[in-house]
Order: C-alpha cells, then structure tokens, then sequence
C-alpha cells in the first residue's frame, strides 16, 4: 500500500520549511499507512523535499518549474506519479488549487475525492469523517473507488512529529507536456492590512448587531490591540460596513484562528459554517439568547455600543497604551 | 437557489448582457427544481433543463456523470458555470470533476467573468491573491459569491412569462442511464449532528464597566502574544 502527499509554492512550505499544513499532510498519510512518497511542486520544492523524511515520507519528488499550465500542470504530474505507484490514498491541502487538483486527479484516475477530511479511521477500508450542512453535521464515507484522493481541512490534524531523517534523495521530476488552458495576466493583493483571515490567529468580527458603520469601523483599532484583524458577518456585508472580502461564513472565507471574538453577530448557522477550528470563540451580544453563546466558551450580555469602545480604552490601559 | 448557484446564474447573465455569450441555458437535477427553474428563467436565462431525478448525495459522480450527458443533449456548450459548493452536503468538486469528464478546462472561486477581444477573462482566488486568467473555452467556471455578481431580481412581467415557458424535462432513461450504483464513488455510513461540547462561560459584573474590565484582561490573556 503507498500514499502520496503533495504539496505546492504558496501554501507547502515558507522560508523556515515545511509549512504546518503539510505537516498535517504527513499525519493523515501516516494514520492511512503505508509508505509516503511525498511531491513538491513549484519554486523551493527542491530545497523543502528532503524534510519530507522527517515525517515519514521514504520517497520525495520535485517539480521547480514547467508548471505554467497552473492546476492542468499540477494534475498532470500528479496523474503520472500515481500511474507509476498505484497509491490507495493521495492526501493534498484543501485551499484553492486543492479542490481543482483533487477532484480532477481522482476522475482521471478512475478514483473518488473527499473534500474537507477532519479525520479518519485506520483499516480496510479507511473511514473518512467531513463536516456536512454548514458543520452542523459530519459524514463518515468510504470510498468504493481507488484512489481516494481526499483534501484536508487545515488544523484539523495535529501536525506530524517529526521522527525520521530529513536528509531524503530528491528525485526532480519532468515536466508534463500539457497545452496552456488558463494563463494568469496578474495578481492583485486583496485590500487586507498584511494578513489573510485564513492565515489569522486572532479575528474580531462584527455582525449587524453593530448597529452602524462608525462602530464597525471602529474594530480595527480592537483587532490592532489584539494583533489580529477584522472579518464580518454576511449581515455586516449585506449592510455595506465591509466587503465581501472580510466575510466569515458558509459563502465567505473559513477560518480557523486561536481568538474569534464575535461581536453583535447572532450566531446563523451561515456564519457559524465559517468557523472551521478555532481555539477560543468569544461572544459578545445584546441578546442572552442569541445562538452564538451556544458555540461560544466565553460569553458576556452586552451593549456592543458600550462593549466596543470600553474594550478599547481597557485594553490600551491594560498595556501601558 | 443556492447561494453559489445564484452567483453563477448571475456571471452567466452579465457575459450575456455583454453580447459575449449568445444563450443561457440552465441545468437542474432534481425532481422539485421546477419552481427554481422558472425563477433562473424570469431573470433572463433563455432555456431551461430538468433531468428528473434526485441524485442528492455527498457522491457526486453520478451527478456529475448525469449533468455530462445532460450538456451532451442540450448543447452544444462553450462555457459551463457551477456553484462553488452545494448548500446540503458542501461538497465542493461537482464543478471540477464535471470540466474533467468533459475534457475542459477549468477555474476555480472565479467572482467575474468577461470577455476581452477574443478571450475569455475572470478573476479568481488564487493562493497568490486574487488573480486575473485568460481561459481557452470550452470551459467550466466554478464561482463563489461576490459582491459583483449578487443575482438580479425579476421583474414583474418577466415573472409572468416566465411561468408560461416551456421546460425541457428529461428522464434519467432519456439520456441513457441504467444502473446509477454503478456510478457511485462512494459509500455514506453515518451522518450525525455534531454535539456540543463547549459551555459558555458567561463573564458577569455588577456594573457594564466591571464586566468590560473583567473581559479585557481574558482577551489579552487568549491573545497569543
């Protein structure tokens, strides 16, 4: 039995190594069994690859360049490295090129995806468990196809310890001989000050319950005393405070940080499918019975007119501001 | 409607108002989706499909399979354009796997779609940030919600008529279906609610300054530094 684990430049590795996302990767690889060849594809793949070993991985494949068919690229070198291996399970991230990948690369292979896995049970066969109806719910599948190539839903997993020897032979793979179908013209940076929401370890959102876009505007300063950044409910975009940009929810971004602080946000299950794994959900409402403080683990039943600007002079004061 | 559906009826409306795009044909599997046909119709599209059948499921290869042939019938297509995910099951890949069935190519999260001389252009999530791609059609476009592409409302009249237009209906044996089990990709064991497992500990004072006090020094203690 074998399982592949790929990774890509953007969200694979950093300039430290191996990102966390793939690490968790390597613990869903593990727990499937079998061996793990791990692939790299894109600029630092080469550099990163030998780490791989580290978490488990006996084989390690890069691909630096020749990659400008973007997902076609990517699948069709995927495509190949299975095609030579036959590998039971290919484990890939859940962002943006992920789903594309994933589902392309399990159709052309005969095989089934998984989308979103947030765990899964060793055996024959394995069993995948996936948030379903917003998070409300979650679906344990087994897949009646091979591959079952599935995308992980990232700090889902703990990340891989490391055990093993990270000075693994790097094979570089060839580049795949595919027509250019979809060519980038350019990238604009979203408007956010430096970080993603996805990326974010702390978010103070804000929902209608602000009452009026003099306050909403007013949780940057908030944010900025937490060191986070400011997201937004479907409400608050609906409302014209924020854009769509900063929307946390089922038809926005899906975040996952260690402090959410939901303020004047009632707690839909649109919003609530946003919030992927956060450590410490923190609500603040108006309303005692407001469904947010059933998914919340801190509380208070406040006036956010009051609660938005009282926590900003405390906090300054609290440190020496 | 879903909501990503929605978005993607909406894309589909502006290439056409445009003058890029000549017709807009609309494809539901489902056996109820007559009442949200007749809204994809009031808003403009020009043609409607019904496969009658309910294949709702988080497998979504024989969907995927059945919308195929449905393209295949109808069509010829250029340009097909999908819900990011669906509402129920969120599984996120009917889109991608449908473009792969077909041979085309596709993008994912796309939030506007034109056309430049020739070419079709849209912007898209990327991990790089949000990037413009020109595409080679035939194509599938899965989009997600913006707030450029907010589905228009109908207007009255076209409400009306839209009532009167014909439906093309097509069974499940129309388009050569025999066995769907042999389709299925995969195999639903358990669905269940997820339980709560944290309770809410509720910051209390006598005064609000008390409580926003109290709260202040729990948040900076949560903030990882």
């Amino acid at each position: 039995v074998s399982v592949v684990v790929a990774g890509w430049q953007g969200s694979g590795w950093n300039e430290s190594g191996l990102a966390r996302t793939t690490l968790e990767l390597f613990a869903i690889a593990q727990a499937a069994g079998g061996s793990i060849t791990f692939v790299g594809l894109g600029g630092g793949a080469t550099a990163v690859a030998p780490e791989a070993g580290r978490y488990g991985a006996t084989e390690a494949l890069a691909l630096e360049t020749g990659l400008e068919a973007g997902a076609d690229a990517y699948v069709a070198v995927l495509e190949q490295v299975c095609r030579d291996r036959s590998p039971a399970t290919v484990v890939l991230p859940a962002d943006p090129p992920g789903r594309e990948v994933a589902a392309r690369l399990a159709m052309r292979l005969g095989g089934v995806v998984i989308n979103d896995v947030t765990a899964v049970a060793g055996g024959d066969p394995l069993v995948w468990t996936r948030p379903v109806f917003g998070g409300k719910a979650l679906a344990d599948v087994v897949g009646r196809r091979s591959p079952v190539v599935v995308t992980a839903r990232p700090r889902a997993f703990a990340p891989a310890p490391a055990a093993g020897d990270a000075s693994l032979a790097v094979a570089a793979l060839e580049p795949p001989a595919v027509a250019v179908r979809v060519t980038s013209k350019q990238v604009s940076r979203p408007e956010t000050q430096g970080v993603r929401l996805e990326d974010a370890k702390v978010i103070v959102s804000g929902g209608r319950g602000l009452g009026g876009q003099e306050l909403f505007d007013r949780l940057s300063e908030l944010a900025g005393l937490l060191g986070g950044v400011v997201g937004a409910s479907l409400a608050a975009v609906d409302e014209g405070w924020a854009t769509s940009e900063r929307q946390v929810g089922l038809t926005g971004k899906v975040v996952s940080p260690d402090l959410y602080i939901a303020i004047g946000i009632s707690g839909a299950s649109q919003h609530l499918a946003g919030l992927a794994a956060v450590k410490n959900l923190v609500a603040l409402n108006s309303d005692p019975k407001a469904p947010i403080f059933q998914v919340a683990n801190l509380g208070a039943v406040v006036d956010s007119r009051e609660a938005v600007p009282g926590l900003i002079d405390e906090l300054r004061r609290l440190r020496g501001q | 409607l879903g909501p990503f559906e929605r978005s993607a009826l909406e894309v589909a409306l502006k290439l056409k108002d445009s003058g890029a795009v000549g017709r807009v044909t609309v494809i539901a599997v489902a056996t109820a989706a007559t009442e949200v046909l007749r809204k994809a119709l009031a808003v403009k599209a020009d043609d409607a499909v019904q496969v009658d059948a309910d294949l709702d499921s988080l497998d979504a290869l024989p969907t995927v399979e059945v919308l195929a042939l449905a393209l295949e019938k109808s069509g010829p297509f250029d340009l097909v354009l999908a819900g990011r995910q669906a509402g129920d099951w969120d599984g996120g890949q009917t889109g991608y796997l449908l473009a792969e069935r077909l041979g085309w190519a596709s993008v994912g999260l796309v939030r506007k779609s034109w056309v430049d001389g020739q070419e079709l252009r849209a912007t898209h999530d990327s991990p790089l940030g949000v990037e413009e791609v020109g595409i080679a059609t035939p194509a599938v476009l899965v989009v997600t919600t913006d707030d450029s592409n907010v589905l228009r409302l109908a207007r009255v009249p076209d409400l009306m008529m839209a009532a009167r237009k014909p439906l093309t209906k097509l069974s499940l044996a129309d388009l050569g279906v025999g066995d769907l089990d042999r389709l299925s990709g995969l195999e639903v064991r358990d669905v269940r609610k997820v339980e709560k497992t944290v309770q809410c500990e509720f910051v209390t004072g006598e005064t609000p300054a008390e409580i926003i006090h109290s709260l202040a020094t729990r948040l900076l203690a949560m903030a990882p530094s």
